[in-house]
């Protein structure tokens, strides 16, 4: 799987969409970034979400401000979903936690209450490891060998079974439950497979099934575990219904549900078709699933509507909006999408599936001069989070979306750089800004144009309003909140060393900062601890633990063979 | 001039710097008589009259201009620190650092004994403490706070780890709390290589003093907004705003462990972000902060009292602003309207009627400095080469110009008042091709070259000295009787490295004293009889000139032993 996609079982990583009524924001005329041509940045097959060099940047040529577009102009570019590293991570189970090290091609298994680690011998090259719920046990897939593994954990040992695919897979999806695993090509950046090459050539429009009960009974041949099945060309997205008995697989034009368990019956997976070609350029939409699996929602730039896809009833449902979206995102308990109107200055709220039989529940509100395009929803409240990635503007507005009132914030309030992405705590109170940076070269002549041009990230207080810049020499890599909030831990990789920064929500303030000099691979927290955990790519093992408070650090190297702790 | 309180620091440029003694401070007094060989010379414009007390003339010579932006902001006025000095004396002792070693010297005045103390890695900024012989030294190679604490005997220092390189210290008036941060501020050049954070780390001092070392426990920092560039205190320093680009943190000082995130004002003026062309000053109880921007045509004020803000509609933009030591009034130039404005504070700052506008006539001044003795303020620009100074009664608003008439001969790069605020020293600035308006060889040459004057204010006397490179340094004596002013420079082969010893009451040159040595600080020992010359060697060295007459002492290698020469 491309170390840069977020599995969509989980939760919608990237953020988009705020609507918000325009009430007490600043006046003005309703503005549309300049057309630009550079294309988002991918993550690449070594899970960095971009290396030092070709690091993301906001269309640089324009420089800050955005004008009108003019008729007949290109239509924008799409914004940037910016995913950290860190969600190609771990596994969390009831008492362990479970990182690939496709240097070591094995899994780590790491207690967080007393920082133990095993290391699990899997197939080769394994990507992300994915929790099975309810037990200590987790999937991977061996992208080396084209496998799957499955661990079961217990205090005394790990067993592992292990299958063969039959084609090295890049994706893999867990239902509802655990029972099934479908492993897939995503293909939903511009074809390429694990190795750089062109995937051409690879068995693409194909799923995988594994059977993952039958096969942790053990002793089963290939044959009774592994189903492999046609779906359409270009995968983009897999989801489930929420009972976990069938899967739908997204490709360009056409969603292949499987019925996951009487998969025998369905030699040729029944289709649900799009049927709009407006939705069909797969790098200019965004499929989102409901909690209960039942709807798929489909924005697309190109359009200026959206579908919602009832995989129940297989229907295909319409929106017509005021113009294209370039963010859709559902609300945390799924009752309420917003759709950023990007070309209107405007943000789209509406509840789902409701607005699709009742068109005139949706509720526009104006950002007057905001420009906004990108939108990350907070966790605990009904507000977003709203800027553009675009093009370079130095500007973030916040909605609450139920008043619909907005605030913007410009170089006036501290936001000295433009938005690349944006994430909340957890407890909603403040928010990491990473920042875009302009294709300049030195010699600067001012300080201004050297902050412009070079990596930074902000530490933003929601309630006063307050930024506080840290400009860096390198990109952000990767990023985790402790589970309060409280504190923040960075990756931040340059040409032979990485360094992890501590700061502090509160106080906006950088607390420490580590140098390392192994080149760091996953980072994530161990859950209900205060620890951060940095694995390593290292020949012989090595992970590294920072306390979110005390910035405290102990490293194990060796783990793979013995322990030997630094 | 800027109106920052708190102790203003000596920063190790590498630089020239100024120090000023002790006893050198600016003041307002009343004004003095005007004296009788000034001429008033009426200008092409009109004459220089005295505009009426308490009323404004708006339409003095200039006119005035739609509140609001300037179609083009004026080119900013440069202001040469060469008379802001950094008071490092302290009660018995005066520090000073010492760049070449990373040490700092403590100076014995009345024995001249120089010990030389190491305080931590690279040096960089030096404050001391009222009232007591203590230093606060600010070091960046191993970033920490260092106090020195000093008696006959011995020098006690006690650091404290800091978390960044901070390269600016301020001490709160209280002089309870030192505050490190990176001073973004006007003037200062861009370098692509400098480190910066907005952040702050207050050192409690009261704490590092009675032994407490642990940084958990004597530094708290705390986040600013970008680019900060102004440190202001209300009087008893218990109370900092912290002036950033585009907001003001407000910190609270004994209650800084309360308040994880500084409260903020916003500026909220966009003219007032540019922070190369923005000034900031505080009335001493700290009700209030004004600021002036090249690029508007207004005063901004915030009231912290009512937590309000608004500004004034200016004629034009301001180029300087000045308050009183009361802080009871501001003074603003006017350059583009050839006034100067003059403002009540607070009551003036809500009634433009209150606004009271002199014309500078036809003559063209951008900047003002205070007197620190009498109610006057000498006025000039560095903008256009003018050979003119206005010295401008406060009280009655009457205006004085000084030009060729009075023996000014040259423009103006800066000016000082002497402690007593009797005399003046300014440094010239040398015309560029093209700009001088002389008709004769001899006085295009004089134009061209370097130079200073010193002016004998109630005699209005101007005498001039031309000199081989432009002058660097100046000090004052605390009597005001001597001034000090450093020469450096020219080709390797042809360096010019003296101390022009000055006698101010009779306007000319005692002495002329070669220095073995690059100069680096100049300074006048508390007690009025020696000049010291703190200067780059590798094993220190300081040369004291005796006030009055005589040769100078210079003491090599006091980081090893003393050897007087």
């Amino acid at each position: 799987m491309d170390e840069g996609r977020l599995i969509q079982t989980c939760y919608a990583v990237a953020i988009l969409l705020g609507v918000f009524a325009c009430a007490g924001c600043t006046s003005g005329s309703s503005v549309s970034p300049a057309g630009v041509t550079n294309k988002p940045k991918s993550a690449n097959a070594a899970g960095n979400i971009f290396d030092n060099d070709e690091a993301p940047r906001p269309r640089g040529d324009q420089g800050s401000g955005a004008s009108p577009p003019d008729a007949g102009q290109a239509p924008p570019p799409p914004e940037q979903e910016i995913i950290p590293i860190r969600y190609q991570r771990p596994a969390t189970t009831r008492n362990y936690v479970y990182v690939a090290n496709e240097t070591l091609g094995k899994v780590i298994r790491i207690d967080p209450e007393t920082r133990q680690v095993a290391s699990i011998p899997v197939g080769g090259k394994p990507g992300e490891a994915v929790a099975i719920e309810g037990e200590d046990a987790a999937a991977v897939l061996n992208r080396g060998d084209g496998s799957l593994s499955l661990i079961i954990s217990s205090p005394e040992t790990d067993v592992v079974h292990t299958v063969s695919l039959g084609e090295p897979y890049e994706n893999l999806a867990l239902s509802p439950g655990g029972q099934y695993a479908v492993a897939w090509f995503d293909r939903s950046k511009p074809e390429k497979s694990a190795d750089g090459q062109s995937a051409s050539s690879i068995a693409a429009n194909q799923i995988a099934v594994v059977n993952l009960s039958r096969l942790r009974q053990g002793g089963a041949n290939r044959k009774e575990v592994v189903e492999t099945r046609t779906v359409g060309f270009r995968a983009t997205n897999v989801f489930f219904n929420k009972e976990g008995t069938r899967a739908f697989v997204v490709a360009k034009s056409e969603v292949s549900v499987a019925d996951l368990g009487n998969l025998a019956a369905q030699p040729l997976l029944p289709r649900l078709r799009i049927n709009d070609k407006s939705f069909e350029e797969v790098e200019r939409r965004e499929v989102l699933a409901d909690a209960g699996g039942r709807y798929l929602y489909l924005r697309s730039l190109d359009a200026d509507r959206l579908i919602a896809l009832d995989m129940v009833n297989n229907q295909k449902l319409e929106l017509k909006l005021p113009s294209a979206p370039s963010d859709l995102d559902l609300s945390p308990n799924g009752a309420m999408a917003v759709a950023v109107l990007r070309g209107d200055s405007s943000v789209a709220v509406f509840p789902v599936p409701g607005v699709f039989t009742d068109p005139s529940s949706i509720r526009i509100i104006k950002l007057g001069s905001a420009a906004a395009g990108s939108a990350v929803m907070s966790p605990v409240r009904n507000e977003a989070l709203l800027f553009t990635n675009a093009e370079y503007r130095e500007q973030l507005s916040t909605v609450n979306l139920d008043k619909g009132e907005v605030v913007t914030f410009d170089s006036r309030h501290g936001l000295d750089k433009a938005v690349l992405a944006a994430e909340y705590a957890p407890d909603g109170s403040s928010a990491l800004i990473l920042h875009a940076y302009l294709a300049a070269s030195p010699p600067f002549t001012s300080v201004e144009e050297q902050v412009d041009a070079t990596p930074g990230y902000s530490l933003f207080n929601l309630q006063a309003g307050v930024f506080a810049l840290e400009r860096l020499t390198s990109d952000v890599k990767s990023w985790v909140f402790s589970p309060d909030g409280a504190r923040l831990a960075l990756l931040i990789p340059s040409k032979d060393a990485f360094e992890v920064q501590l700061a502090d929500m509160r106080s906006l303030l950088k607390v420490s900062s580590v140098r390392f000099q192994s080149n760091p691979e996953f980072m994530g927290a161990l859950p209900g601890s205060r620890w951060v955990y940095i694995t390593h790519k290292h020949p012989a093992g090595r992970i590294t633990f920072m306390h979110f408070d005390t910035g405290e650090v102990r490293t194990i190297t060796g783990f793979d063979l013995n322990s030997n702790a630094d | 001039m800027r109106g920052q309180s708190g102790q203003v620091l000596l920063v190790a440029t590498g630089a020239l710097a100024i120090a000023i003694s002790a006893g050198a401070a600016l003041l307002i007094s009343s004004c003095g008589d005007s004296a009788s060989d000034i001429t008033l010379f009426p200008d092409s414009a009109g004459e220089i009259v005295p505009n009426s007390a308490g009323g404004s003339d708006r339409s003095a010579t200039g006119g005035s201009r739609d509140a609001g932006t300037p179609a083009e902001p004026p080119p900013p006025e440069t202001e040469n620190n060469y008379l802001l000095a950094a008071p490092v004396s302290s009660r018995n002792y005066v520090y000073v650092l010492n760049t070449s070693l990373g040490t700092i010297a403590r100076i014995d005045p009345k024995t001249r004994e120089v010990r030389s103390i190491r305080a931590g890695r690279q040096p960089i900024a030096l404050a001391t403490l009222e009232g007591q012989d203590t230093a606060v030294v600010l070091t960046q190679g191993d970033p920490a706070l260092a106090l020195v604490m000093s008696n006959p005997e011995a020098d006690t220092v006690r650091s404290v780890r800091l978390a960044e390189p901070y390269d600016s210290l301020t001490v709160s008036p209280g002089r309870q709390y030192a505050i490190a941060w990176f001073n973004e501020g006007r003037g200062r050049p861009f370098d692509a290589n400098r480190r910066t954070a907005p952040k702050v780390a207050i050192v409690d001092l009261t704490l590092l003093q009675a032994g407490e070392t642990d940084a958990s426990k004597v530094v708290v920092e705390r986040s600013v907004g970008f680019r900060m560039t102004d440190i202001l205190f209300d009087q008893n320093g218990s109370r900092a705003y912290l002036v950033s680009k585009a907001e003001i943190a407000v910190m609270t000082l004994d209650k800084l462990r309360d308040e994880p995130l500084l409260p903020r004002r916003r500026i909220d003026d966009v003219e007032f972000e540019d922070v190369e062309r923005r000034e900031f000053a505080i009335t001493p109880d700290g009700s209030f902060i004004l600021a002036r921007s090249d690029n508007a045509n207004r005063l901004l004020w915030v009231d912290w009292t009512s937590a309000t803000r608004g500004s004034l509609t200016l004629p034009s933009a301001a180029t300087d602003l000045d308050l009183s030591p009361d802080g009871r009034r501001a003074l603003v130039v006017l350059r583009e309207t050839n006034q100067v404005g003059l403002v009540d504070v607070p009551a003036g700052l809500r009634d433009e009627s209150k606004l009271r506008l002199l014309s500078t006539g036809g003559s063209f001044a951008g900047q003002a400095v205070l007197n620190p003795a009498r109610n006057q303020a000498a006025l000039y620009t560095t903008v256009v080469y003018r050979e003119e100074l206005l010295l401008l009664d406060l009280d009655t608003a009457a205006i004085v110009k000084l030009d060729s008439s009075s023996g000014l001969d040259k423009a103006i790069a800066s000016v000082g008042y002497a402690p007593g605020g009797e005399s003046l020293v300014i440094i010239h600035r040398a015309a560029k091709p093209g700009e001088s308006p002389a008709v004769s060889d001899l006085e295009r040459r004089t134009d061209q070259a370097q130079g200073y004057s010193l002016v004998a204010l109630d005699e209005g006397v101007v005498r001039l000295f031309e000199t081989p490179v432009a002058p660097g340094a100046i000090a004052f004596d605390p009597s005001a009787s001597w001034a000090g002013v450093v020469l450096y420079g020219g080709q390797q082969d042809q360096r010019i490295n003296e101390v022009h010893l000055l006698d101010l009451r009779r306007l000319i040159k005692e002495a002329s004293h070669p220095m073995p040595s690059q100069p680096e600080y100049l300074g006048a020992l508390p007690g009025g009889e020696w000049l010291y010359v703190a200067q780059k060697h590798p094993l220190g060295r300081i040369s004291f000139i005796p006030l009055g007459g005589g040769q100078p002492v210079t003491i090599t290698g006091y980081e090893i032993n003393a050897e007087a020469e």
